[in-house]
């Protein structure tokens, strides 16, 4: 199956370079408010096409764009339930400390796992070629992360139970 | 404005609606069967040029008059999978050059309908589609991503 990983890291970094495209955009519902259109969807002419990037049914990617907001949703692989509980617990702790991520969205989208909310604003304070290296390289760490995590998870628990039991052999 | 139940820009009555921009778009929608009957004819079309070994005619003739429109679920689930099947039977090794074979527009449409099966992983494989998001993006470049996600027409 890794042989669709760089295919599929690929088609993420062009279609999000490609989607990356922001610019300062007012609210034309309220004045002199300026807000993420992708998040308000108040008018339907600053949104654009959602598209999907799957490696498989169960990873997947959804890029949704407006004219001055970016939205991505990441569903993490989680082959079993072990994996479950701490793709949960991993991305809980990301997103409880949203603030200093700064494009982190505190709430992932119904079906995904973490979610990443990109506006204009953070396109013209940091490089928009380095915040695509960031989400590929996140999507990357991810799946290391926990595979290491459910390692380390089942050796210890071995460690405690045999010792444990050995008590009463 | 949470607390407001009524969307009152919707009911003002010049309010410039879905239907409109389609319009605008697309242009006077023909009846349901008139497309349905050529997304068939199509499929068949294609069909026998896969039998017999045409296969970047067979993409080419899949790719042409795409069914836009709102009305039109089923002609457009019945396209995507005549487009599907044509590019399944494309090996890796000749998808750089037919894309290049392409004129732009088909690209611009072909890209669509690799974003189309890719919504669906159920359905259709997501590995040979992610290899050919690789090839036409080198070929047809990011423009082509850009139309898809702008283009109000969706397949």
């Amino acid at each position: 199956m890794s042989n669709t990983l760089r295919p599929y890291l690929n088609a993420v970094r062009q279609t999000l370079t490609a989607a990356m495209c922001l610019e300062n955009f007012s609210s034309q519902v309220a004045e002199r408010h300026n807000k993420p259109e992708v998040e308000v969807r108040a008018s339907k002419e600053v949104l654009l096409n959602p598209v999907i990037i799957s490696r498989n049914d169960k990873e997947r990617v959804l890029i949704e764009t407006s004219v001055n907001s970016l939205r991505l949703s990441i569903a993490i692989k989680q082959a079993d339930e072990i994996e479950r509980i701490l793709a949960h617990k991993f991305t809980r702790f990301l997103t409880q400390r949203a603030e200093s991520f700064v494009i982190l969205r505190r709430k992932p989208i119904e079906g995904y796992d973490i979610s990443f909310l990109i506006t204009n604003a953070h396109t013209e304070q940091m490089y928009k070629h380095k915040l695509v290296d960031f989400i590929i390289q996140f999507m990357e760490e991810v799946d290391k992360e926990i595979s290491e995590m459910k390692l380390s998870l089942n050796s210890r628990a071995r460690i405690v139970s045999e010792s444990y039991l050995s008590q009463f052999n | 404005m949470a607390f407001r139940k009524i969307d009152i820009d919707a009911l003002e009555e010049d309010a410039f609606g879905e239907e409109e921009i389609d319009f605008q778009e697309i242009g006077e929608l023909r009846p349901v069967s008139d497309v349905e009957s050529e997304v068939n004819t199509r499929a068949q079309e294609v069909r026998s040029l896969l039998q017999r070994g045409n296969f970047s005619e067979a993409l080419t003739a899949a790719l042409q008059n795409p069914p836009y429109g709102a009305p039109y679920h089923a002609a457009k689930a019945r396209n995507t999978q005549t487009v599907m099947d044509a590019a399944y039977q494309v090996k890796v090794t000749d998808m750089t050059q037919v894309a290049k074979s392409l004129s732009p527009e088909e690209q611009d449409v072909l890209m669509k309908y690799l974003y189309a099966g890719m919504a669906a992983p159920e359905h259709y494989s997501s590995g040979h589609l992610l290899y050919w998001h690789e090839k036409l993006t080198e070929v047809a470049g990011q423009g082509c991503i850009v139309r898809v996600i702008t283009d109000r027409r969706t397949v």
